[in-house]
C-alpha cells in the first residue's frame, strides 16, 4: 500500500513538471511568435515607408498632391512618428540640397517637429538629446528658444548636445558665451568641432569674450580663433599678454604660436623683457624664435641679452 | 539558370548602351535613394550592393560601366574595394568615393589608388549626378577613341 502511494505521489510529480515544461515551452513559442511578427510588421512598415519618402523625393514634384507624401501624412496619423523622424533624420545626414530642404520642409509642415519639442521636456536625458539632436539635424532655427534652458543642464553631456545644437541652429554661434558655465575642455572640443561644421564666416570675432574673468571661456575662445584663423583678434590677444594670471599669457602666447603673424612680435619682445615666469619665459622665447626668423633673431638675442645686462647693473 | 547567374555576363560598352552602374552604400534608405535617383535622373541601370562582400560579388558577376561606392561599409570600405576594382580586377572604370571623411590625406589616398573623384558626404545629389554623368561622359569618349 505504501509503496503504490508513493508511486502515485512521483507520478504525480512527474505529471506536474511535464505539464509545467509543456506550458513554459508554449509560452516560449507564443512569445517568440509574437516577436517574429512584430519584427516582420517592423521591417514592412519601414520599407514601405522608405518606399514612400523616395517616391515624395524623387518622383514627386509637386508637395500638395503626393502619394508618397500622403502615405506618410497616413503612417505618422497611426502613431508612428518616431520612426519617420528617424528616417528623416538618416537622410539629412547624409543628403544635402534640395533634398535634404524636402525633408526639412516635410518634418516641420507635418508637425513632427512638435514631437522632438516635446522630447525638451522629458526627464530621460537619452529623450532629451535625441530630442535636441534632432531638432539640430533639421535646422529648427525656432527650437533655440526651448534649447536655452538645457544650456544650464546639471548633467554634462545634456549640456554639451545643447551646446551643439545652439552652435548649429543660433544665428550667433556664440551667443551662449554670454551664460557659460562650466566650461570644461572636452566640451570645448565638442562645440568647437560643432562650430567646424558652419561656414568659416559665420563664426563671429570670438575676441569679444577674451576679456572674460573664466578663464576656461578664454581658452576656448583662443581655440576658436586658432581654429578660424581670426586675425582681427589679434589686438585682444596683445592685450591678454599684459595680464597677471600668468595661465592667461600662457595661452595667449600659444595662441600667438599658431597663428604665427608677424604683428605680434613687438608685443611678445616686449613681454619676454617684463615676464619673471620662467615657463612664459621659456615659450616666449620659443613664440618669438618662430615669428623672427633665424637671421632677424640673431639681432633680437643680441638687444635682449643687451636690455638683460642694462637691467641686471641697473 | 543558377549557371547563367554565376557566369560573368559579358557586355560590351558601346555609347548606344544603356550604362550600367553599382551603388554601394551601407545604409538602406540612402541607397534606395541614390539608386532611385540616379535612374530617375539618368535613365542608367543602377544596381546596389549594401556591403563589400556584396559589392564584389556583383562586380565578379557582371561588367560595369561604373563604381559608386561610400568610405565607410560593412566587411570592407569604398578604399578596399577600390584596390580590387584595380588590382584585382584590373578594371579601368570610372569609381566614385562618397566620403565623409573631411581628412584631405583620404581623398589624397584615394586619388593615388586609382579613384577619378571623391564626393563630400553630405552629398548633393545633383552634384554627384552631374559628376557621374561627367565621367561616364569621358568614358565614351575615350572608348569612341580607342584609348
Amino acid at each position: 500500500m505504501e509503496s503504490n502511494a508513493g508511486m502515485m505521489i512521483w507520478q504525480l510529480i512527474i505529471a506536474a513538471l511535464a505539464i509545467l515544461a509543456v506550458s513554459i515551452m508554449g509560452w516560449v513559442l507564443i512569445h517568440r511568435t509574437r516577436h517574429v511578427r512584430r519584427k516582420r510588421r517592423l521591417q514592412k512598415r519601414r520599407e514601405l515607408l522608405n518606399a514612400s519618402f523616395i517616391h515624395y523625393l524623387v518622383d514627386e514634384r509637386d508637395l500638395t498632391h503626393a502619394t508618397g507624401y500622403d502615405r506618410i501624412l497616413k503612417l505618422a496619423g497611426k502613431g508612428h512618428q518616431q520612426e519617420i523622424i528617424d528616417v528623416a533624420h538618416t537622410i539629412v545626414t547624409h543628403v544635402r540640397g534640395n533634398t535634404a530642404k524636402r525633408v526639412r520642409a516635410f518634418y516641420v509642415s507635418t508637425g513632427l517637429v512638435e514631437v522632438s519639442l516635446k522630447k525638451l521636456t522629458s526627464r530621460d536625458h537619452y529623450q532629451l538629446i535625441t530630442g535636441m539632436r534632432e531638432l539640430a539635424a533639421m535646422e529648427y532655427k525656432e527650437g533655440v528658444t526651448y534649447l536655452l534652458p538645457l544650456l544650464h543642464h546639471t548633467d554634462p553631456i545634456v549640456r554639451t548636445e545643447a551646446h551643439i545644437a545652439v552652435v548649429h541652429l543660433a544665428d550667433d554661434p556664440l551667443f551662449f558665451m554670454k551664460k557659460v558655465k562650466n566650461f570644461v575642455i572636452w566640451e570645448q572640443i565638442n562645440v568647437l568641432n560643432a562650430l567646424k561644421m558652419r561656414t568659416a564666416n559665420s563664426i563671429p570675432p570670438a575676441g569679444t569674450w577674451l576679456s572674460s574673468p573664466d578663464i576656461l571661456v578664454v581658452q576656448f575662445c583662443l581655440l576658436v580663433i586658432v581654429q578660424f584663423d581670426q586675425r582681427e583678434c589679434l589686438p585682444e590677444i596683445h592685450e591678454l599678454l599684459k595680464s597677471d594670471n600668468q595661465r592667461r599669457v600662457y595661452l595667449a602666447l600659444l595662441a600667438i604660436q599658431k597663428l604665427k603673424d608677424s604683428r605680434s612680435q613687438r608685443p611678445v619682445k616686449e613681454l619676454l623683457l617684463s615676464a619673471k615666469n620662467q615657463t612664459v619665459r621659456k615659450l616666449a622665447m620659443t613664440v618669438l624664435h618662430e615669428l623672427s626668423g633665424p637671421v632677424q633673431w640673431l639681432a633680437i638675442s643680441e638687444e635682449l641679452k643687451k636690455t638683460t645686462h642694462l637691467r641686471l647693473t641697473a | 539558370m543558377e549557371a547563367l547567374s554565376l557566369q560573368p555576363i559579358q557586355r560590351l560598352f558601346t555609347p548606344g548602351n544603356t550604362p550600367l552602374v553599382l551603388v554601394c552604400e551601407g545604409e538602406d534608405i540612402i541607397r534606395k535613394l541614390l539608386i532611385r535617383y540616379i535612374e530617375h535622373a539618368t535613365h542608367w541601370e543602377v544596381h546596389g550592393a549594401g556591403d563589400g562582400h556584396l559589392a564584389k560579388h556583383f562586380l565578379d558577376l557582371r561588367n560595369y560601366d561604373m563604381v559608386v561606392s561610400a568610405l565607410f561599409v560593412d566587411f570592407t570600405n569604398g578604399l578596399e574595394l577600390l584596390h580590387y576594382l584595380r588590382k584585382e580586377k584590373e578594371s579601368d572604370i570610372p569609381y566614385l568615393l562618397m566620403s565623409s571623411d573631411t581628412a584631405e590625406e583620404t581623398a589624397i589616398r584615394a586619388f593615388e589608388m586609382g579613384a577619378d573623384d571623391v564626393v563630400e558626404k553630405p552629398i548633393n545629389m545633383k552634384e554627384l549626378v552631374a559628376r557621374m554623368k561627367y565621367q561616364m561622359r569621358k568614358r565614351q569618349m575615350s572608348s569612341l577613341h580607342g584609348i
